[in-house]
């Protein structure tokens, strides 16, 4: 059936209507900030439970993003699209737990080889998928791996959200790579 | 270079961040190196999977509550925003701030609880649905891309989309991924797709395929590789219908920061817009380089036409072997597992990355069993017989091609009919005649009957070769009166095919013993089938002159030739195209069009003179003389360079100027002296 609407009307009503979300939620407007709420957060959340790598570790800090994301709405002004500001706001967020903690380390020893890992045996019989092995990895190669290779950020924007050299950045690509491929067989 | 550099640099080369003299030694390196190789090939693999993950997870539970109830809590925060920072160097204030929001919380959480239990104070579900939809795609409302803005903006109408379709395509996948292949799931749907009604000649089954790979698409979350095979199997850039061409504008409206959909629509650009098409390809791969998709589409329309570069020459317009070679670099990296290039590879010259390529798409192509990949298999073979691929062992490619052979039949149960002609091809190849006959023999489908008839026509045209012009009357009669008879046979075959039924008229026109209403039974039947199958416009003009040789109806004759010259020009349109430059479109192709045209009239003009009706063969004379008029202006726009031509075609249209005005001059001479 063809649309009884002209799509260009309904691309502008779109494009008004979103924005006119976010004004009203900046004027303390709480269902339109559920609307935006439920909007991102599968993503928001997908981000915090990879770096994470715990459920009730990323329940609890995606609740916290939201909630910040609602004190600071004030300060979003448009300059970039609402989504990178929020997901920008959530991997400070997360960074930020990182650090604060020595939760969620994965039982892979820093030093040692890779191969000889029981963990990775362990991982090559259960035939694990790439979501699984994730959680695996140390947790600032899973770090480095999530925000590169999965949000696609630059190690530059990585290195400034962690707060660490470009070059410890690359080093923990290569790192969470090289365990993803040998425990994933590939 | 050594295998440790490279292993330092591997993640910057995946990552293009090495600059191009770093990034060629690591090409070099990986063409001689078999375990880095392995080692890209895994990390890309790895690459691809990561890229394919859901951008998306929810929850266990709703974590709004738990949001909601913080808000609540922090309610005087957020509206004296303001006068907070001002306060908050004193942590004995922010301590207080801290210890009441604790208090409210816990309050609200009660109230919160005990409103949610009241139906009325729940927003519209309705309301929440539609705002949510129209928030999937948040990206593409806030701020539509460059591309996007400028083609919405040019947009103003005929845009078609499903209204079942808008409701699901708020989910379309964003396809800037690294996705190469189909799920085995939508592999299942285009095998499906493609078996469609056999009695239906390929030109048209290829629309009623493309329909249907799209209406699945729908049907199956907008699947990318769904949509992008409904427009594969369509012969861009040539007769794509307009249609297919709006769909893709309709949902590019929809969904114009979706780089999956923005291919997908500039890819129908191919032909008609091709400027355009480069243009949007190139700005996709500099914003998703890991999109693998528009670096195919542009070795395709540098690689344009996709025959021996040698042939190519300066007509078409983004022909570069250099770029080709380029974008089919990219896509390997990218895609390392797929045999996709096997499409878009023939037109790149350079000899070590062609045959480095071909093997490569070799062991790629053997290990898949899906009929879009078997129908590869020719363009296969054909590439591995190239001179491009260095000295070639006939014995050994002739081993491996019949090792091919047998594997794919055993794989024929149940394909379309378009599998056939990979047999019949790969059969041809290795000069099995004979199973090439018993394939084309048994099967029934449209382009299977007529292939048969072809076949069967040229095998006995080779053994019973037409007798020469000094002949006897008699033995030519001999001759025409058993191919008759054997034409019998393929008509029975294939009665709709135009070729049996021109062969069985060419037979007619040359046995005048027959009956004129047998002849003219045979013609009417081969004008309407060319008339209902959009029949090549040769034949029509050929048919007119069979009508001339036996003197038949010769007054119908010039429309005859007019209705040729309009399907003519109906075909030039439908396979107009921007990728060859306007001297190709006007040159050679037209002129042969005339040509023929002029051969009819020729024969015309000798039917009467035979039957010495010279007022009409002298305004034929004149109808030729107005198509010479012109193609005389046309040769002298060409020489001028008005439109600029090259000189291997400008000569062959000279040289057959130069025929036609001899021949009118003599026939004129013909008719003066009254012969």
């Amino acid at each position: 059936m063809v649309s009884s609407r002209p799509l260009m009307e309904k691309a502008g009503y779109l494009e008004k209507d979103a924005w006119d979300l976010i004004a009203d939620a900046q004027s303390g407007n709480q269902a339109a900030f559920e609307e935006i709420y439920r909007t991102h957060v599968g993503r928001v959340y997908a981000i915090c439970l990879r770096i994470l790598a715990d459920r009730s570790w990323a329940d609890d800090v995606a609740q916290q993003i939201f909630f910040r994301a609602w004190i600071k709405l004030h300060s979003f002004r448009g300059e970039s699209s609402f989504s990178s500001w929020l997901y920008r706001l959530a991997i400070n967020m997360i960074m930020g737990e990182l650090k604060s903690t020595n939760r969620g380390n994965a039982p892979v020893p820093e030093n040692e080889h890779i191969i000889s890992s029981p963990h990775v045996e362990f991982a090559h019989n259960l035939k694990l998928d790439l979501e699984k092995a994730i959680t695996l990895l140390p947790k600032q190669a899973r770090a480095v791996f999530v925000l590169h290779d999965l949000e696609g950020w630059k190690h530059v924007e990585i290195a400034e959200a962690m707060g660490v050299a470009v070059g410890t950045c690359r080093a923990q690509l290569a790192r969470a790579r090289g365990i993803l491929r040998e425990v994933l067989g590939s | 270079m050594k295998c440790e550099d490279f292993v330092q640099r591997m993640d910057d080369y995946l990552d293009s961040a090495l600059p191009e003299n770093e990034q060629k030694t690591i090409d070099a390196h990986l063409t001689e190196c078999d375990h880095c190789r392995r080692q890209i090939r895994s990390t890309q693999a790895l690459l691809c999977q990561a890229a394919a993950l859901p951008k998306t997870i929810e929850p266990d539970h709703d974590l709004w509550p738990a949001v909601k109830a913080n808000i609540q809590a922090s309610g005087m925060r957020h509206r004296s925003i303001t006068e907070l920072a001002r306060l908050r160097w004193n942590w004995r204030v922010a301590a207080v701030l801290v210890a009441i929001a604790a208090l409210m919380l816990a309050a609200m959480i009660v109230f919160t609880n005990h409103r949610e239990s009241r139906p009325n104070s729940e927003p519209d579900p309705t309301v929440r649905r539609n705002v949510r939809e129209e928030l999937q795609a948040p990206k593409a409302k806030l701020a539509p891309s460059s591309i996007s803005k400028q083609i919405t903006e040019e947009t103003t109408n005929g845009a078609i989309a499903s209204e079942n379709s808008s409701a699901r395509l708020g989910q379309v996948k964003d396809s800037t991924s690294c996705e190469c292949e189909p799920s085995a799931e939508t592999l299942g749907v285009i095998e499906n797709a493609l078996l469609v009604d056999e009695s239906l000649p390929s030109s048209r089954s290829v629309e009623v395929v493309s329909d249907r790979l799209f209406a699945r698409a729908l049907e199956n979350n907008d699947d990318f590789f769904l949509l992008k095979t409904s427009l594969d199997v369509l012969p861009f850039p040539y007769r794509v219908p307009e249609s297919v061409r709006a769909r893709f504008k309709g949902l590019h409206i929809q969904y114009p920061d979706n780089a999956g959909i923005t291919y997908l629509y500039s890819y129908t650009l191919f032909g008609t817009s091709t400027p355009e098409m480069i243009r949007l390809m190139k700005q996709l791969i500099a914003e998703n380089p890991s999109f693998p998709w528009p670096n195919l589409a542009l070795a395709k329309a540098y690689g344009f036409p996709n025959m021996p570069v040698d042939m190519s020459s300066s007509g078409y317009i983004y022909n570069d072997p250099n770029k080709i070679q380029t974008h089919i670099r990219a896509f390997m990296k990218l895609c390392p597992q797929s045999p996709e290039p096997i499409r878009v590879l023939f037109p790149a010259t350079d000899s070590p990355f062609f045959s480095a390529t071909v093997l490569r798409m070799r062991e790629l192509l053997v290990t898949r069993t899906d009929t879009r990949s078997l129908l590869m298999y020719p363009a296969l073979w054909q590439m591995e017989g190239d001179r491009r691929m260095g000295v070639v062992d006939m014995n050994e490619l002739r081993r491996r091609l019949s090792a091919d052979l047998k594997q794919l039949q055993n794989m024929a149960a149940g394909r379309p009919a378009e599998f056939l002609f990979v047999l019949v091809s790969g059969y041809q190849k290795i000069g099995d005649m004979g199973t090439v006959r018993a394939l084309v023999a048994k099967d029934g489908s449209y382009e299977g009957r007529n292939a048969f008839v072809a076949f069967d026509s040229q095998e006995w045209s080779a053994n019973n070769p037409a007798p020469a012009s000094d002949t006897t009357m008699q033995v030519k009669t001999a001759y025409w009166e058993k191919r008759l008879q054997k034409n019998d046979e393929w008509i029975k075959k294939a009665p709709e095919s135009t070729f049996a039924w021109m062969d069985r008229l060419k037979a007619l026109s040359e046995l005048k013993g027959h009956p004129e209403s047998e002849f003219i039974a045979v013609g009417e039947r081969v004008q309407s089938l060319l008339r209902e199958n959009d029949g090549f416009y040769l034949d029509f003009l050929k048919t007119a002159s069979l009508y001339a040789n036996r003197d038949v109806r010769l007054e119908q004759i010039p429309s005859m030739i007019r209705e040729g010259l309009v399907v003519a020009e109906k075909r030039d349109l439908e396979t107009k195209n921007d990728l060859v430059s306007a001297e190709f479109n006007i040159g050679m192709g037209r002129f042969n069009e005339w040509q023929y045209a002029e051969n009819a009239w020729h024969a015309l003009f000798d039917a009467y003179v035979r039957i010495a009706d010279m007022g009409r063969a002298r305004s034929v004379l004149d109808e030729v003389a107005k198509g010479l008029v012109d193609w005389r202006k046309q040769i002298a726009d060409l020489q001028s360079g008005i439109r600029p031509v090259n000189s291997l075609s400008l000569s062959t249209m000279t040289n057959g100027l130069v025929a036609s005005e001899k021949w009118l001059t003599e026939a004129r001479g013909r008719l003066g002296s009254g012969k």
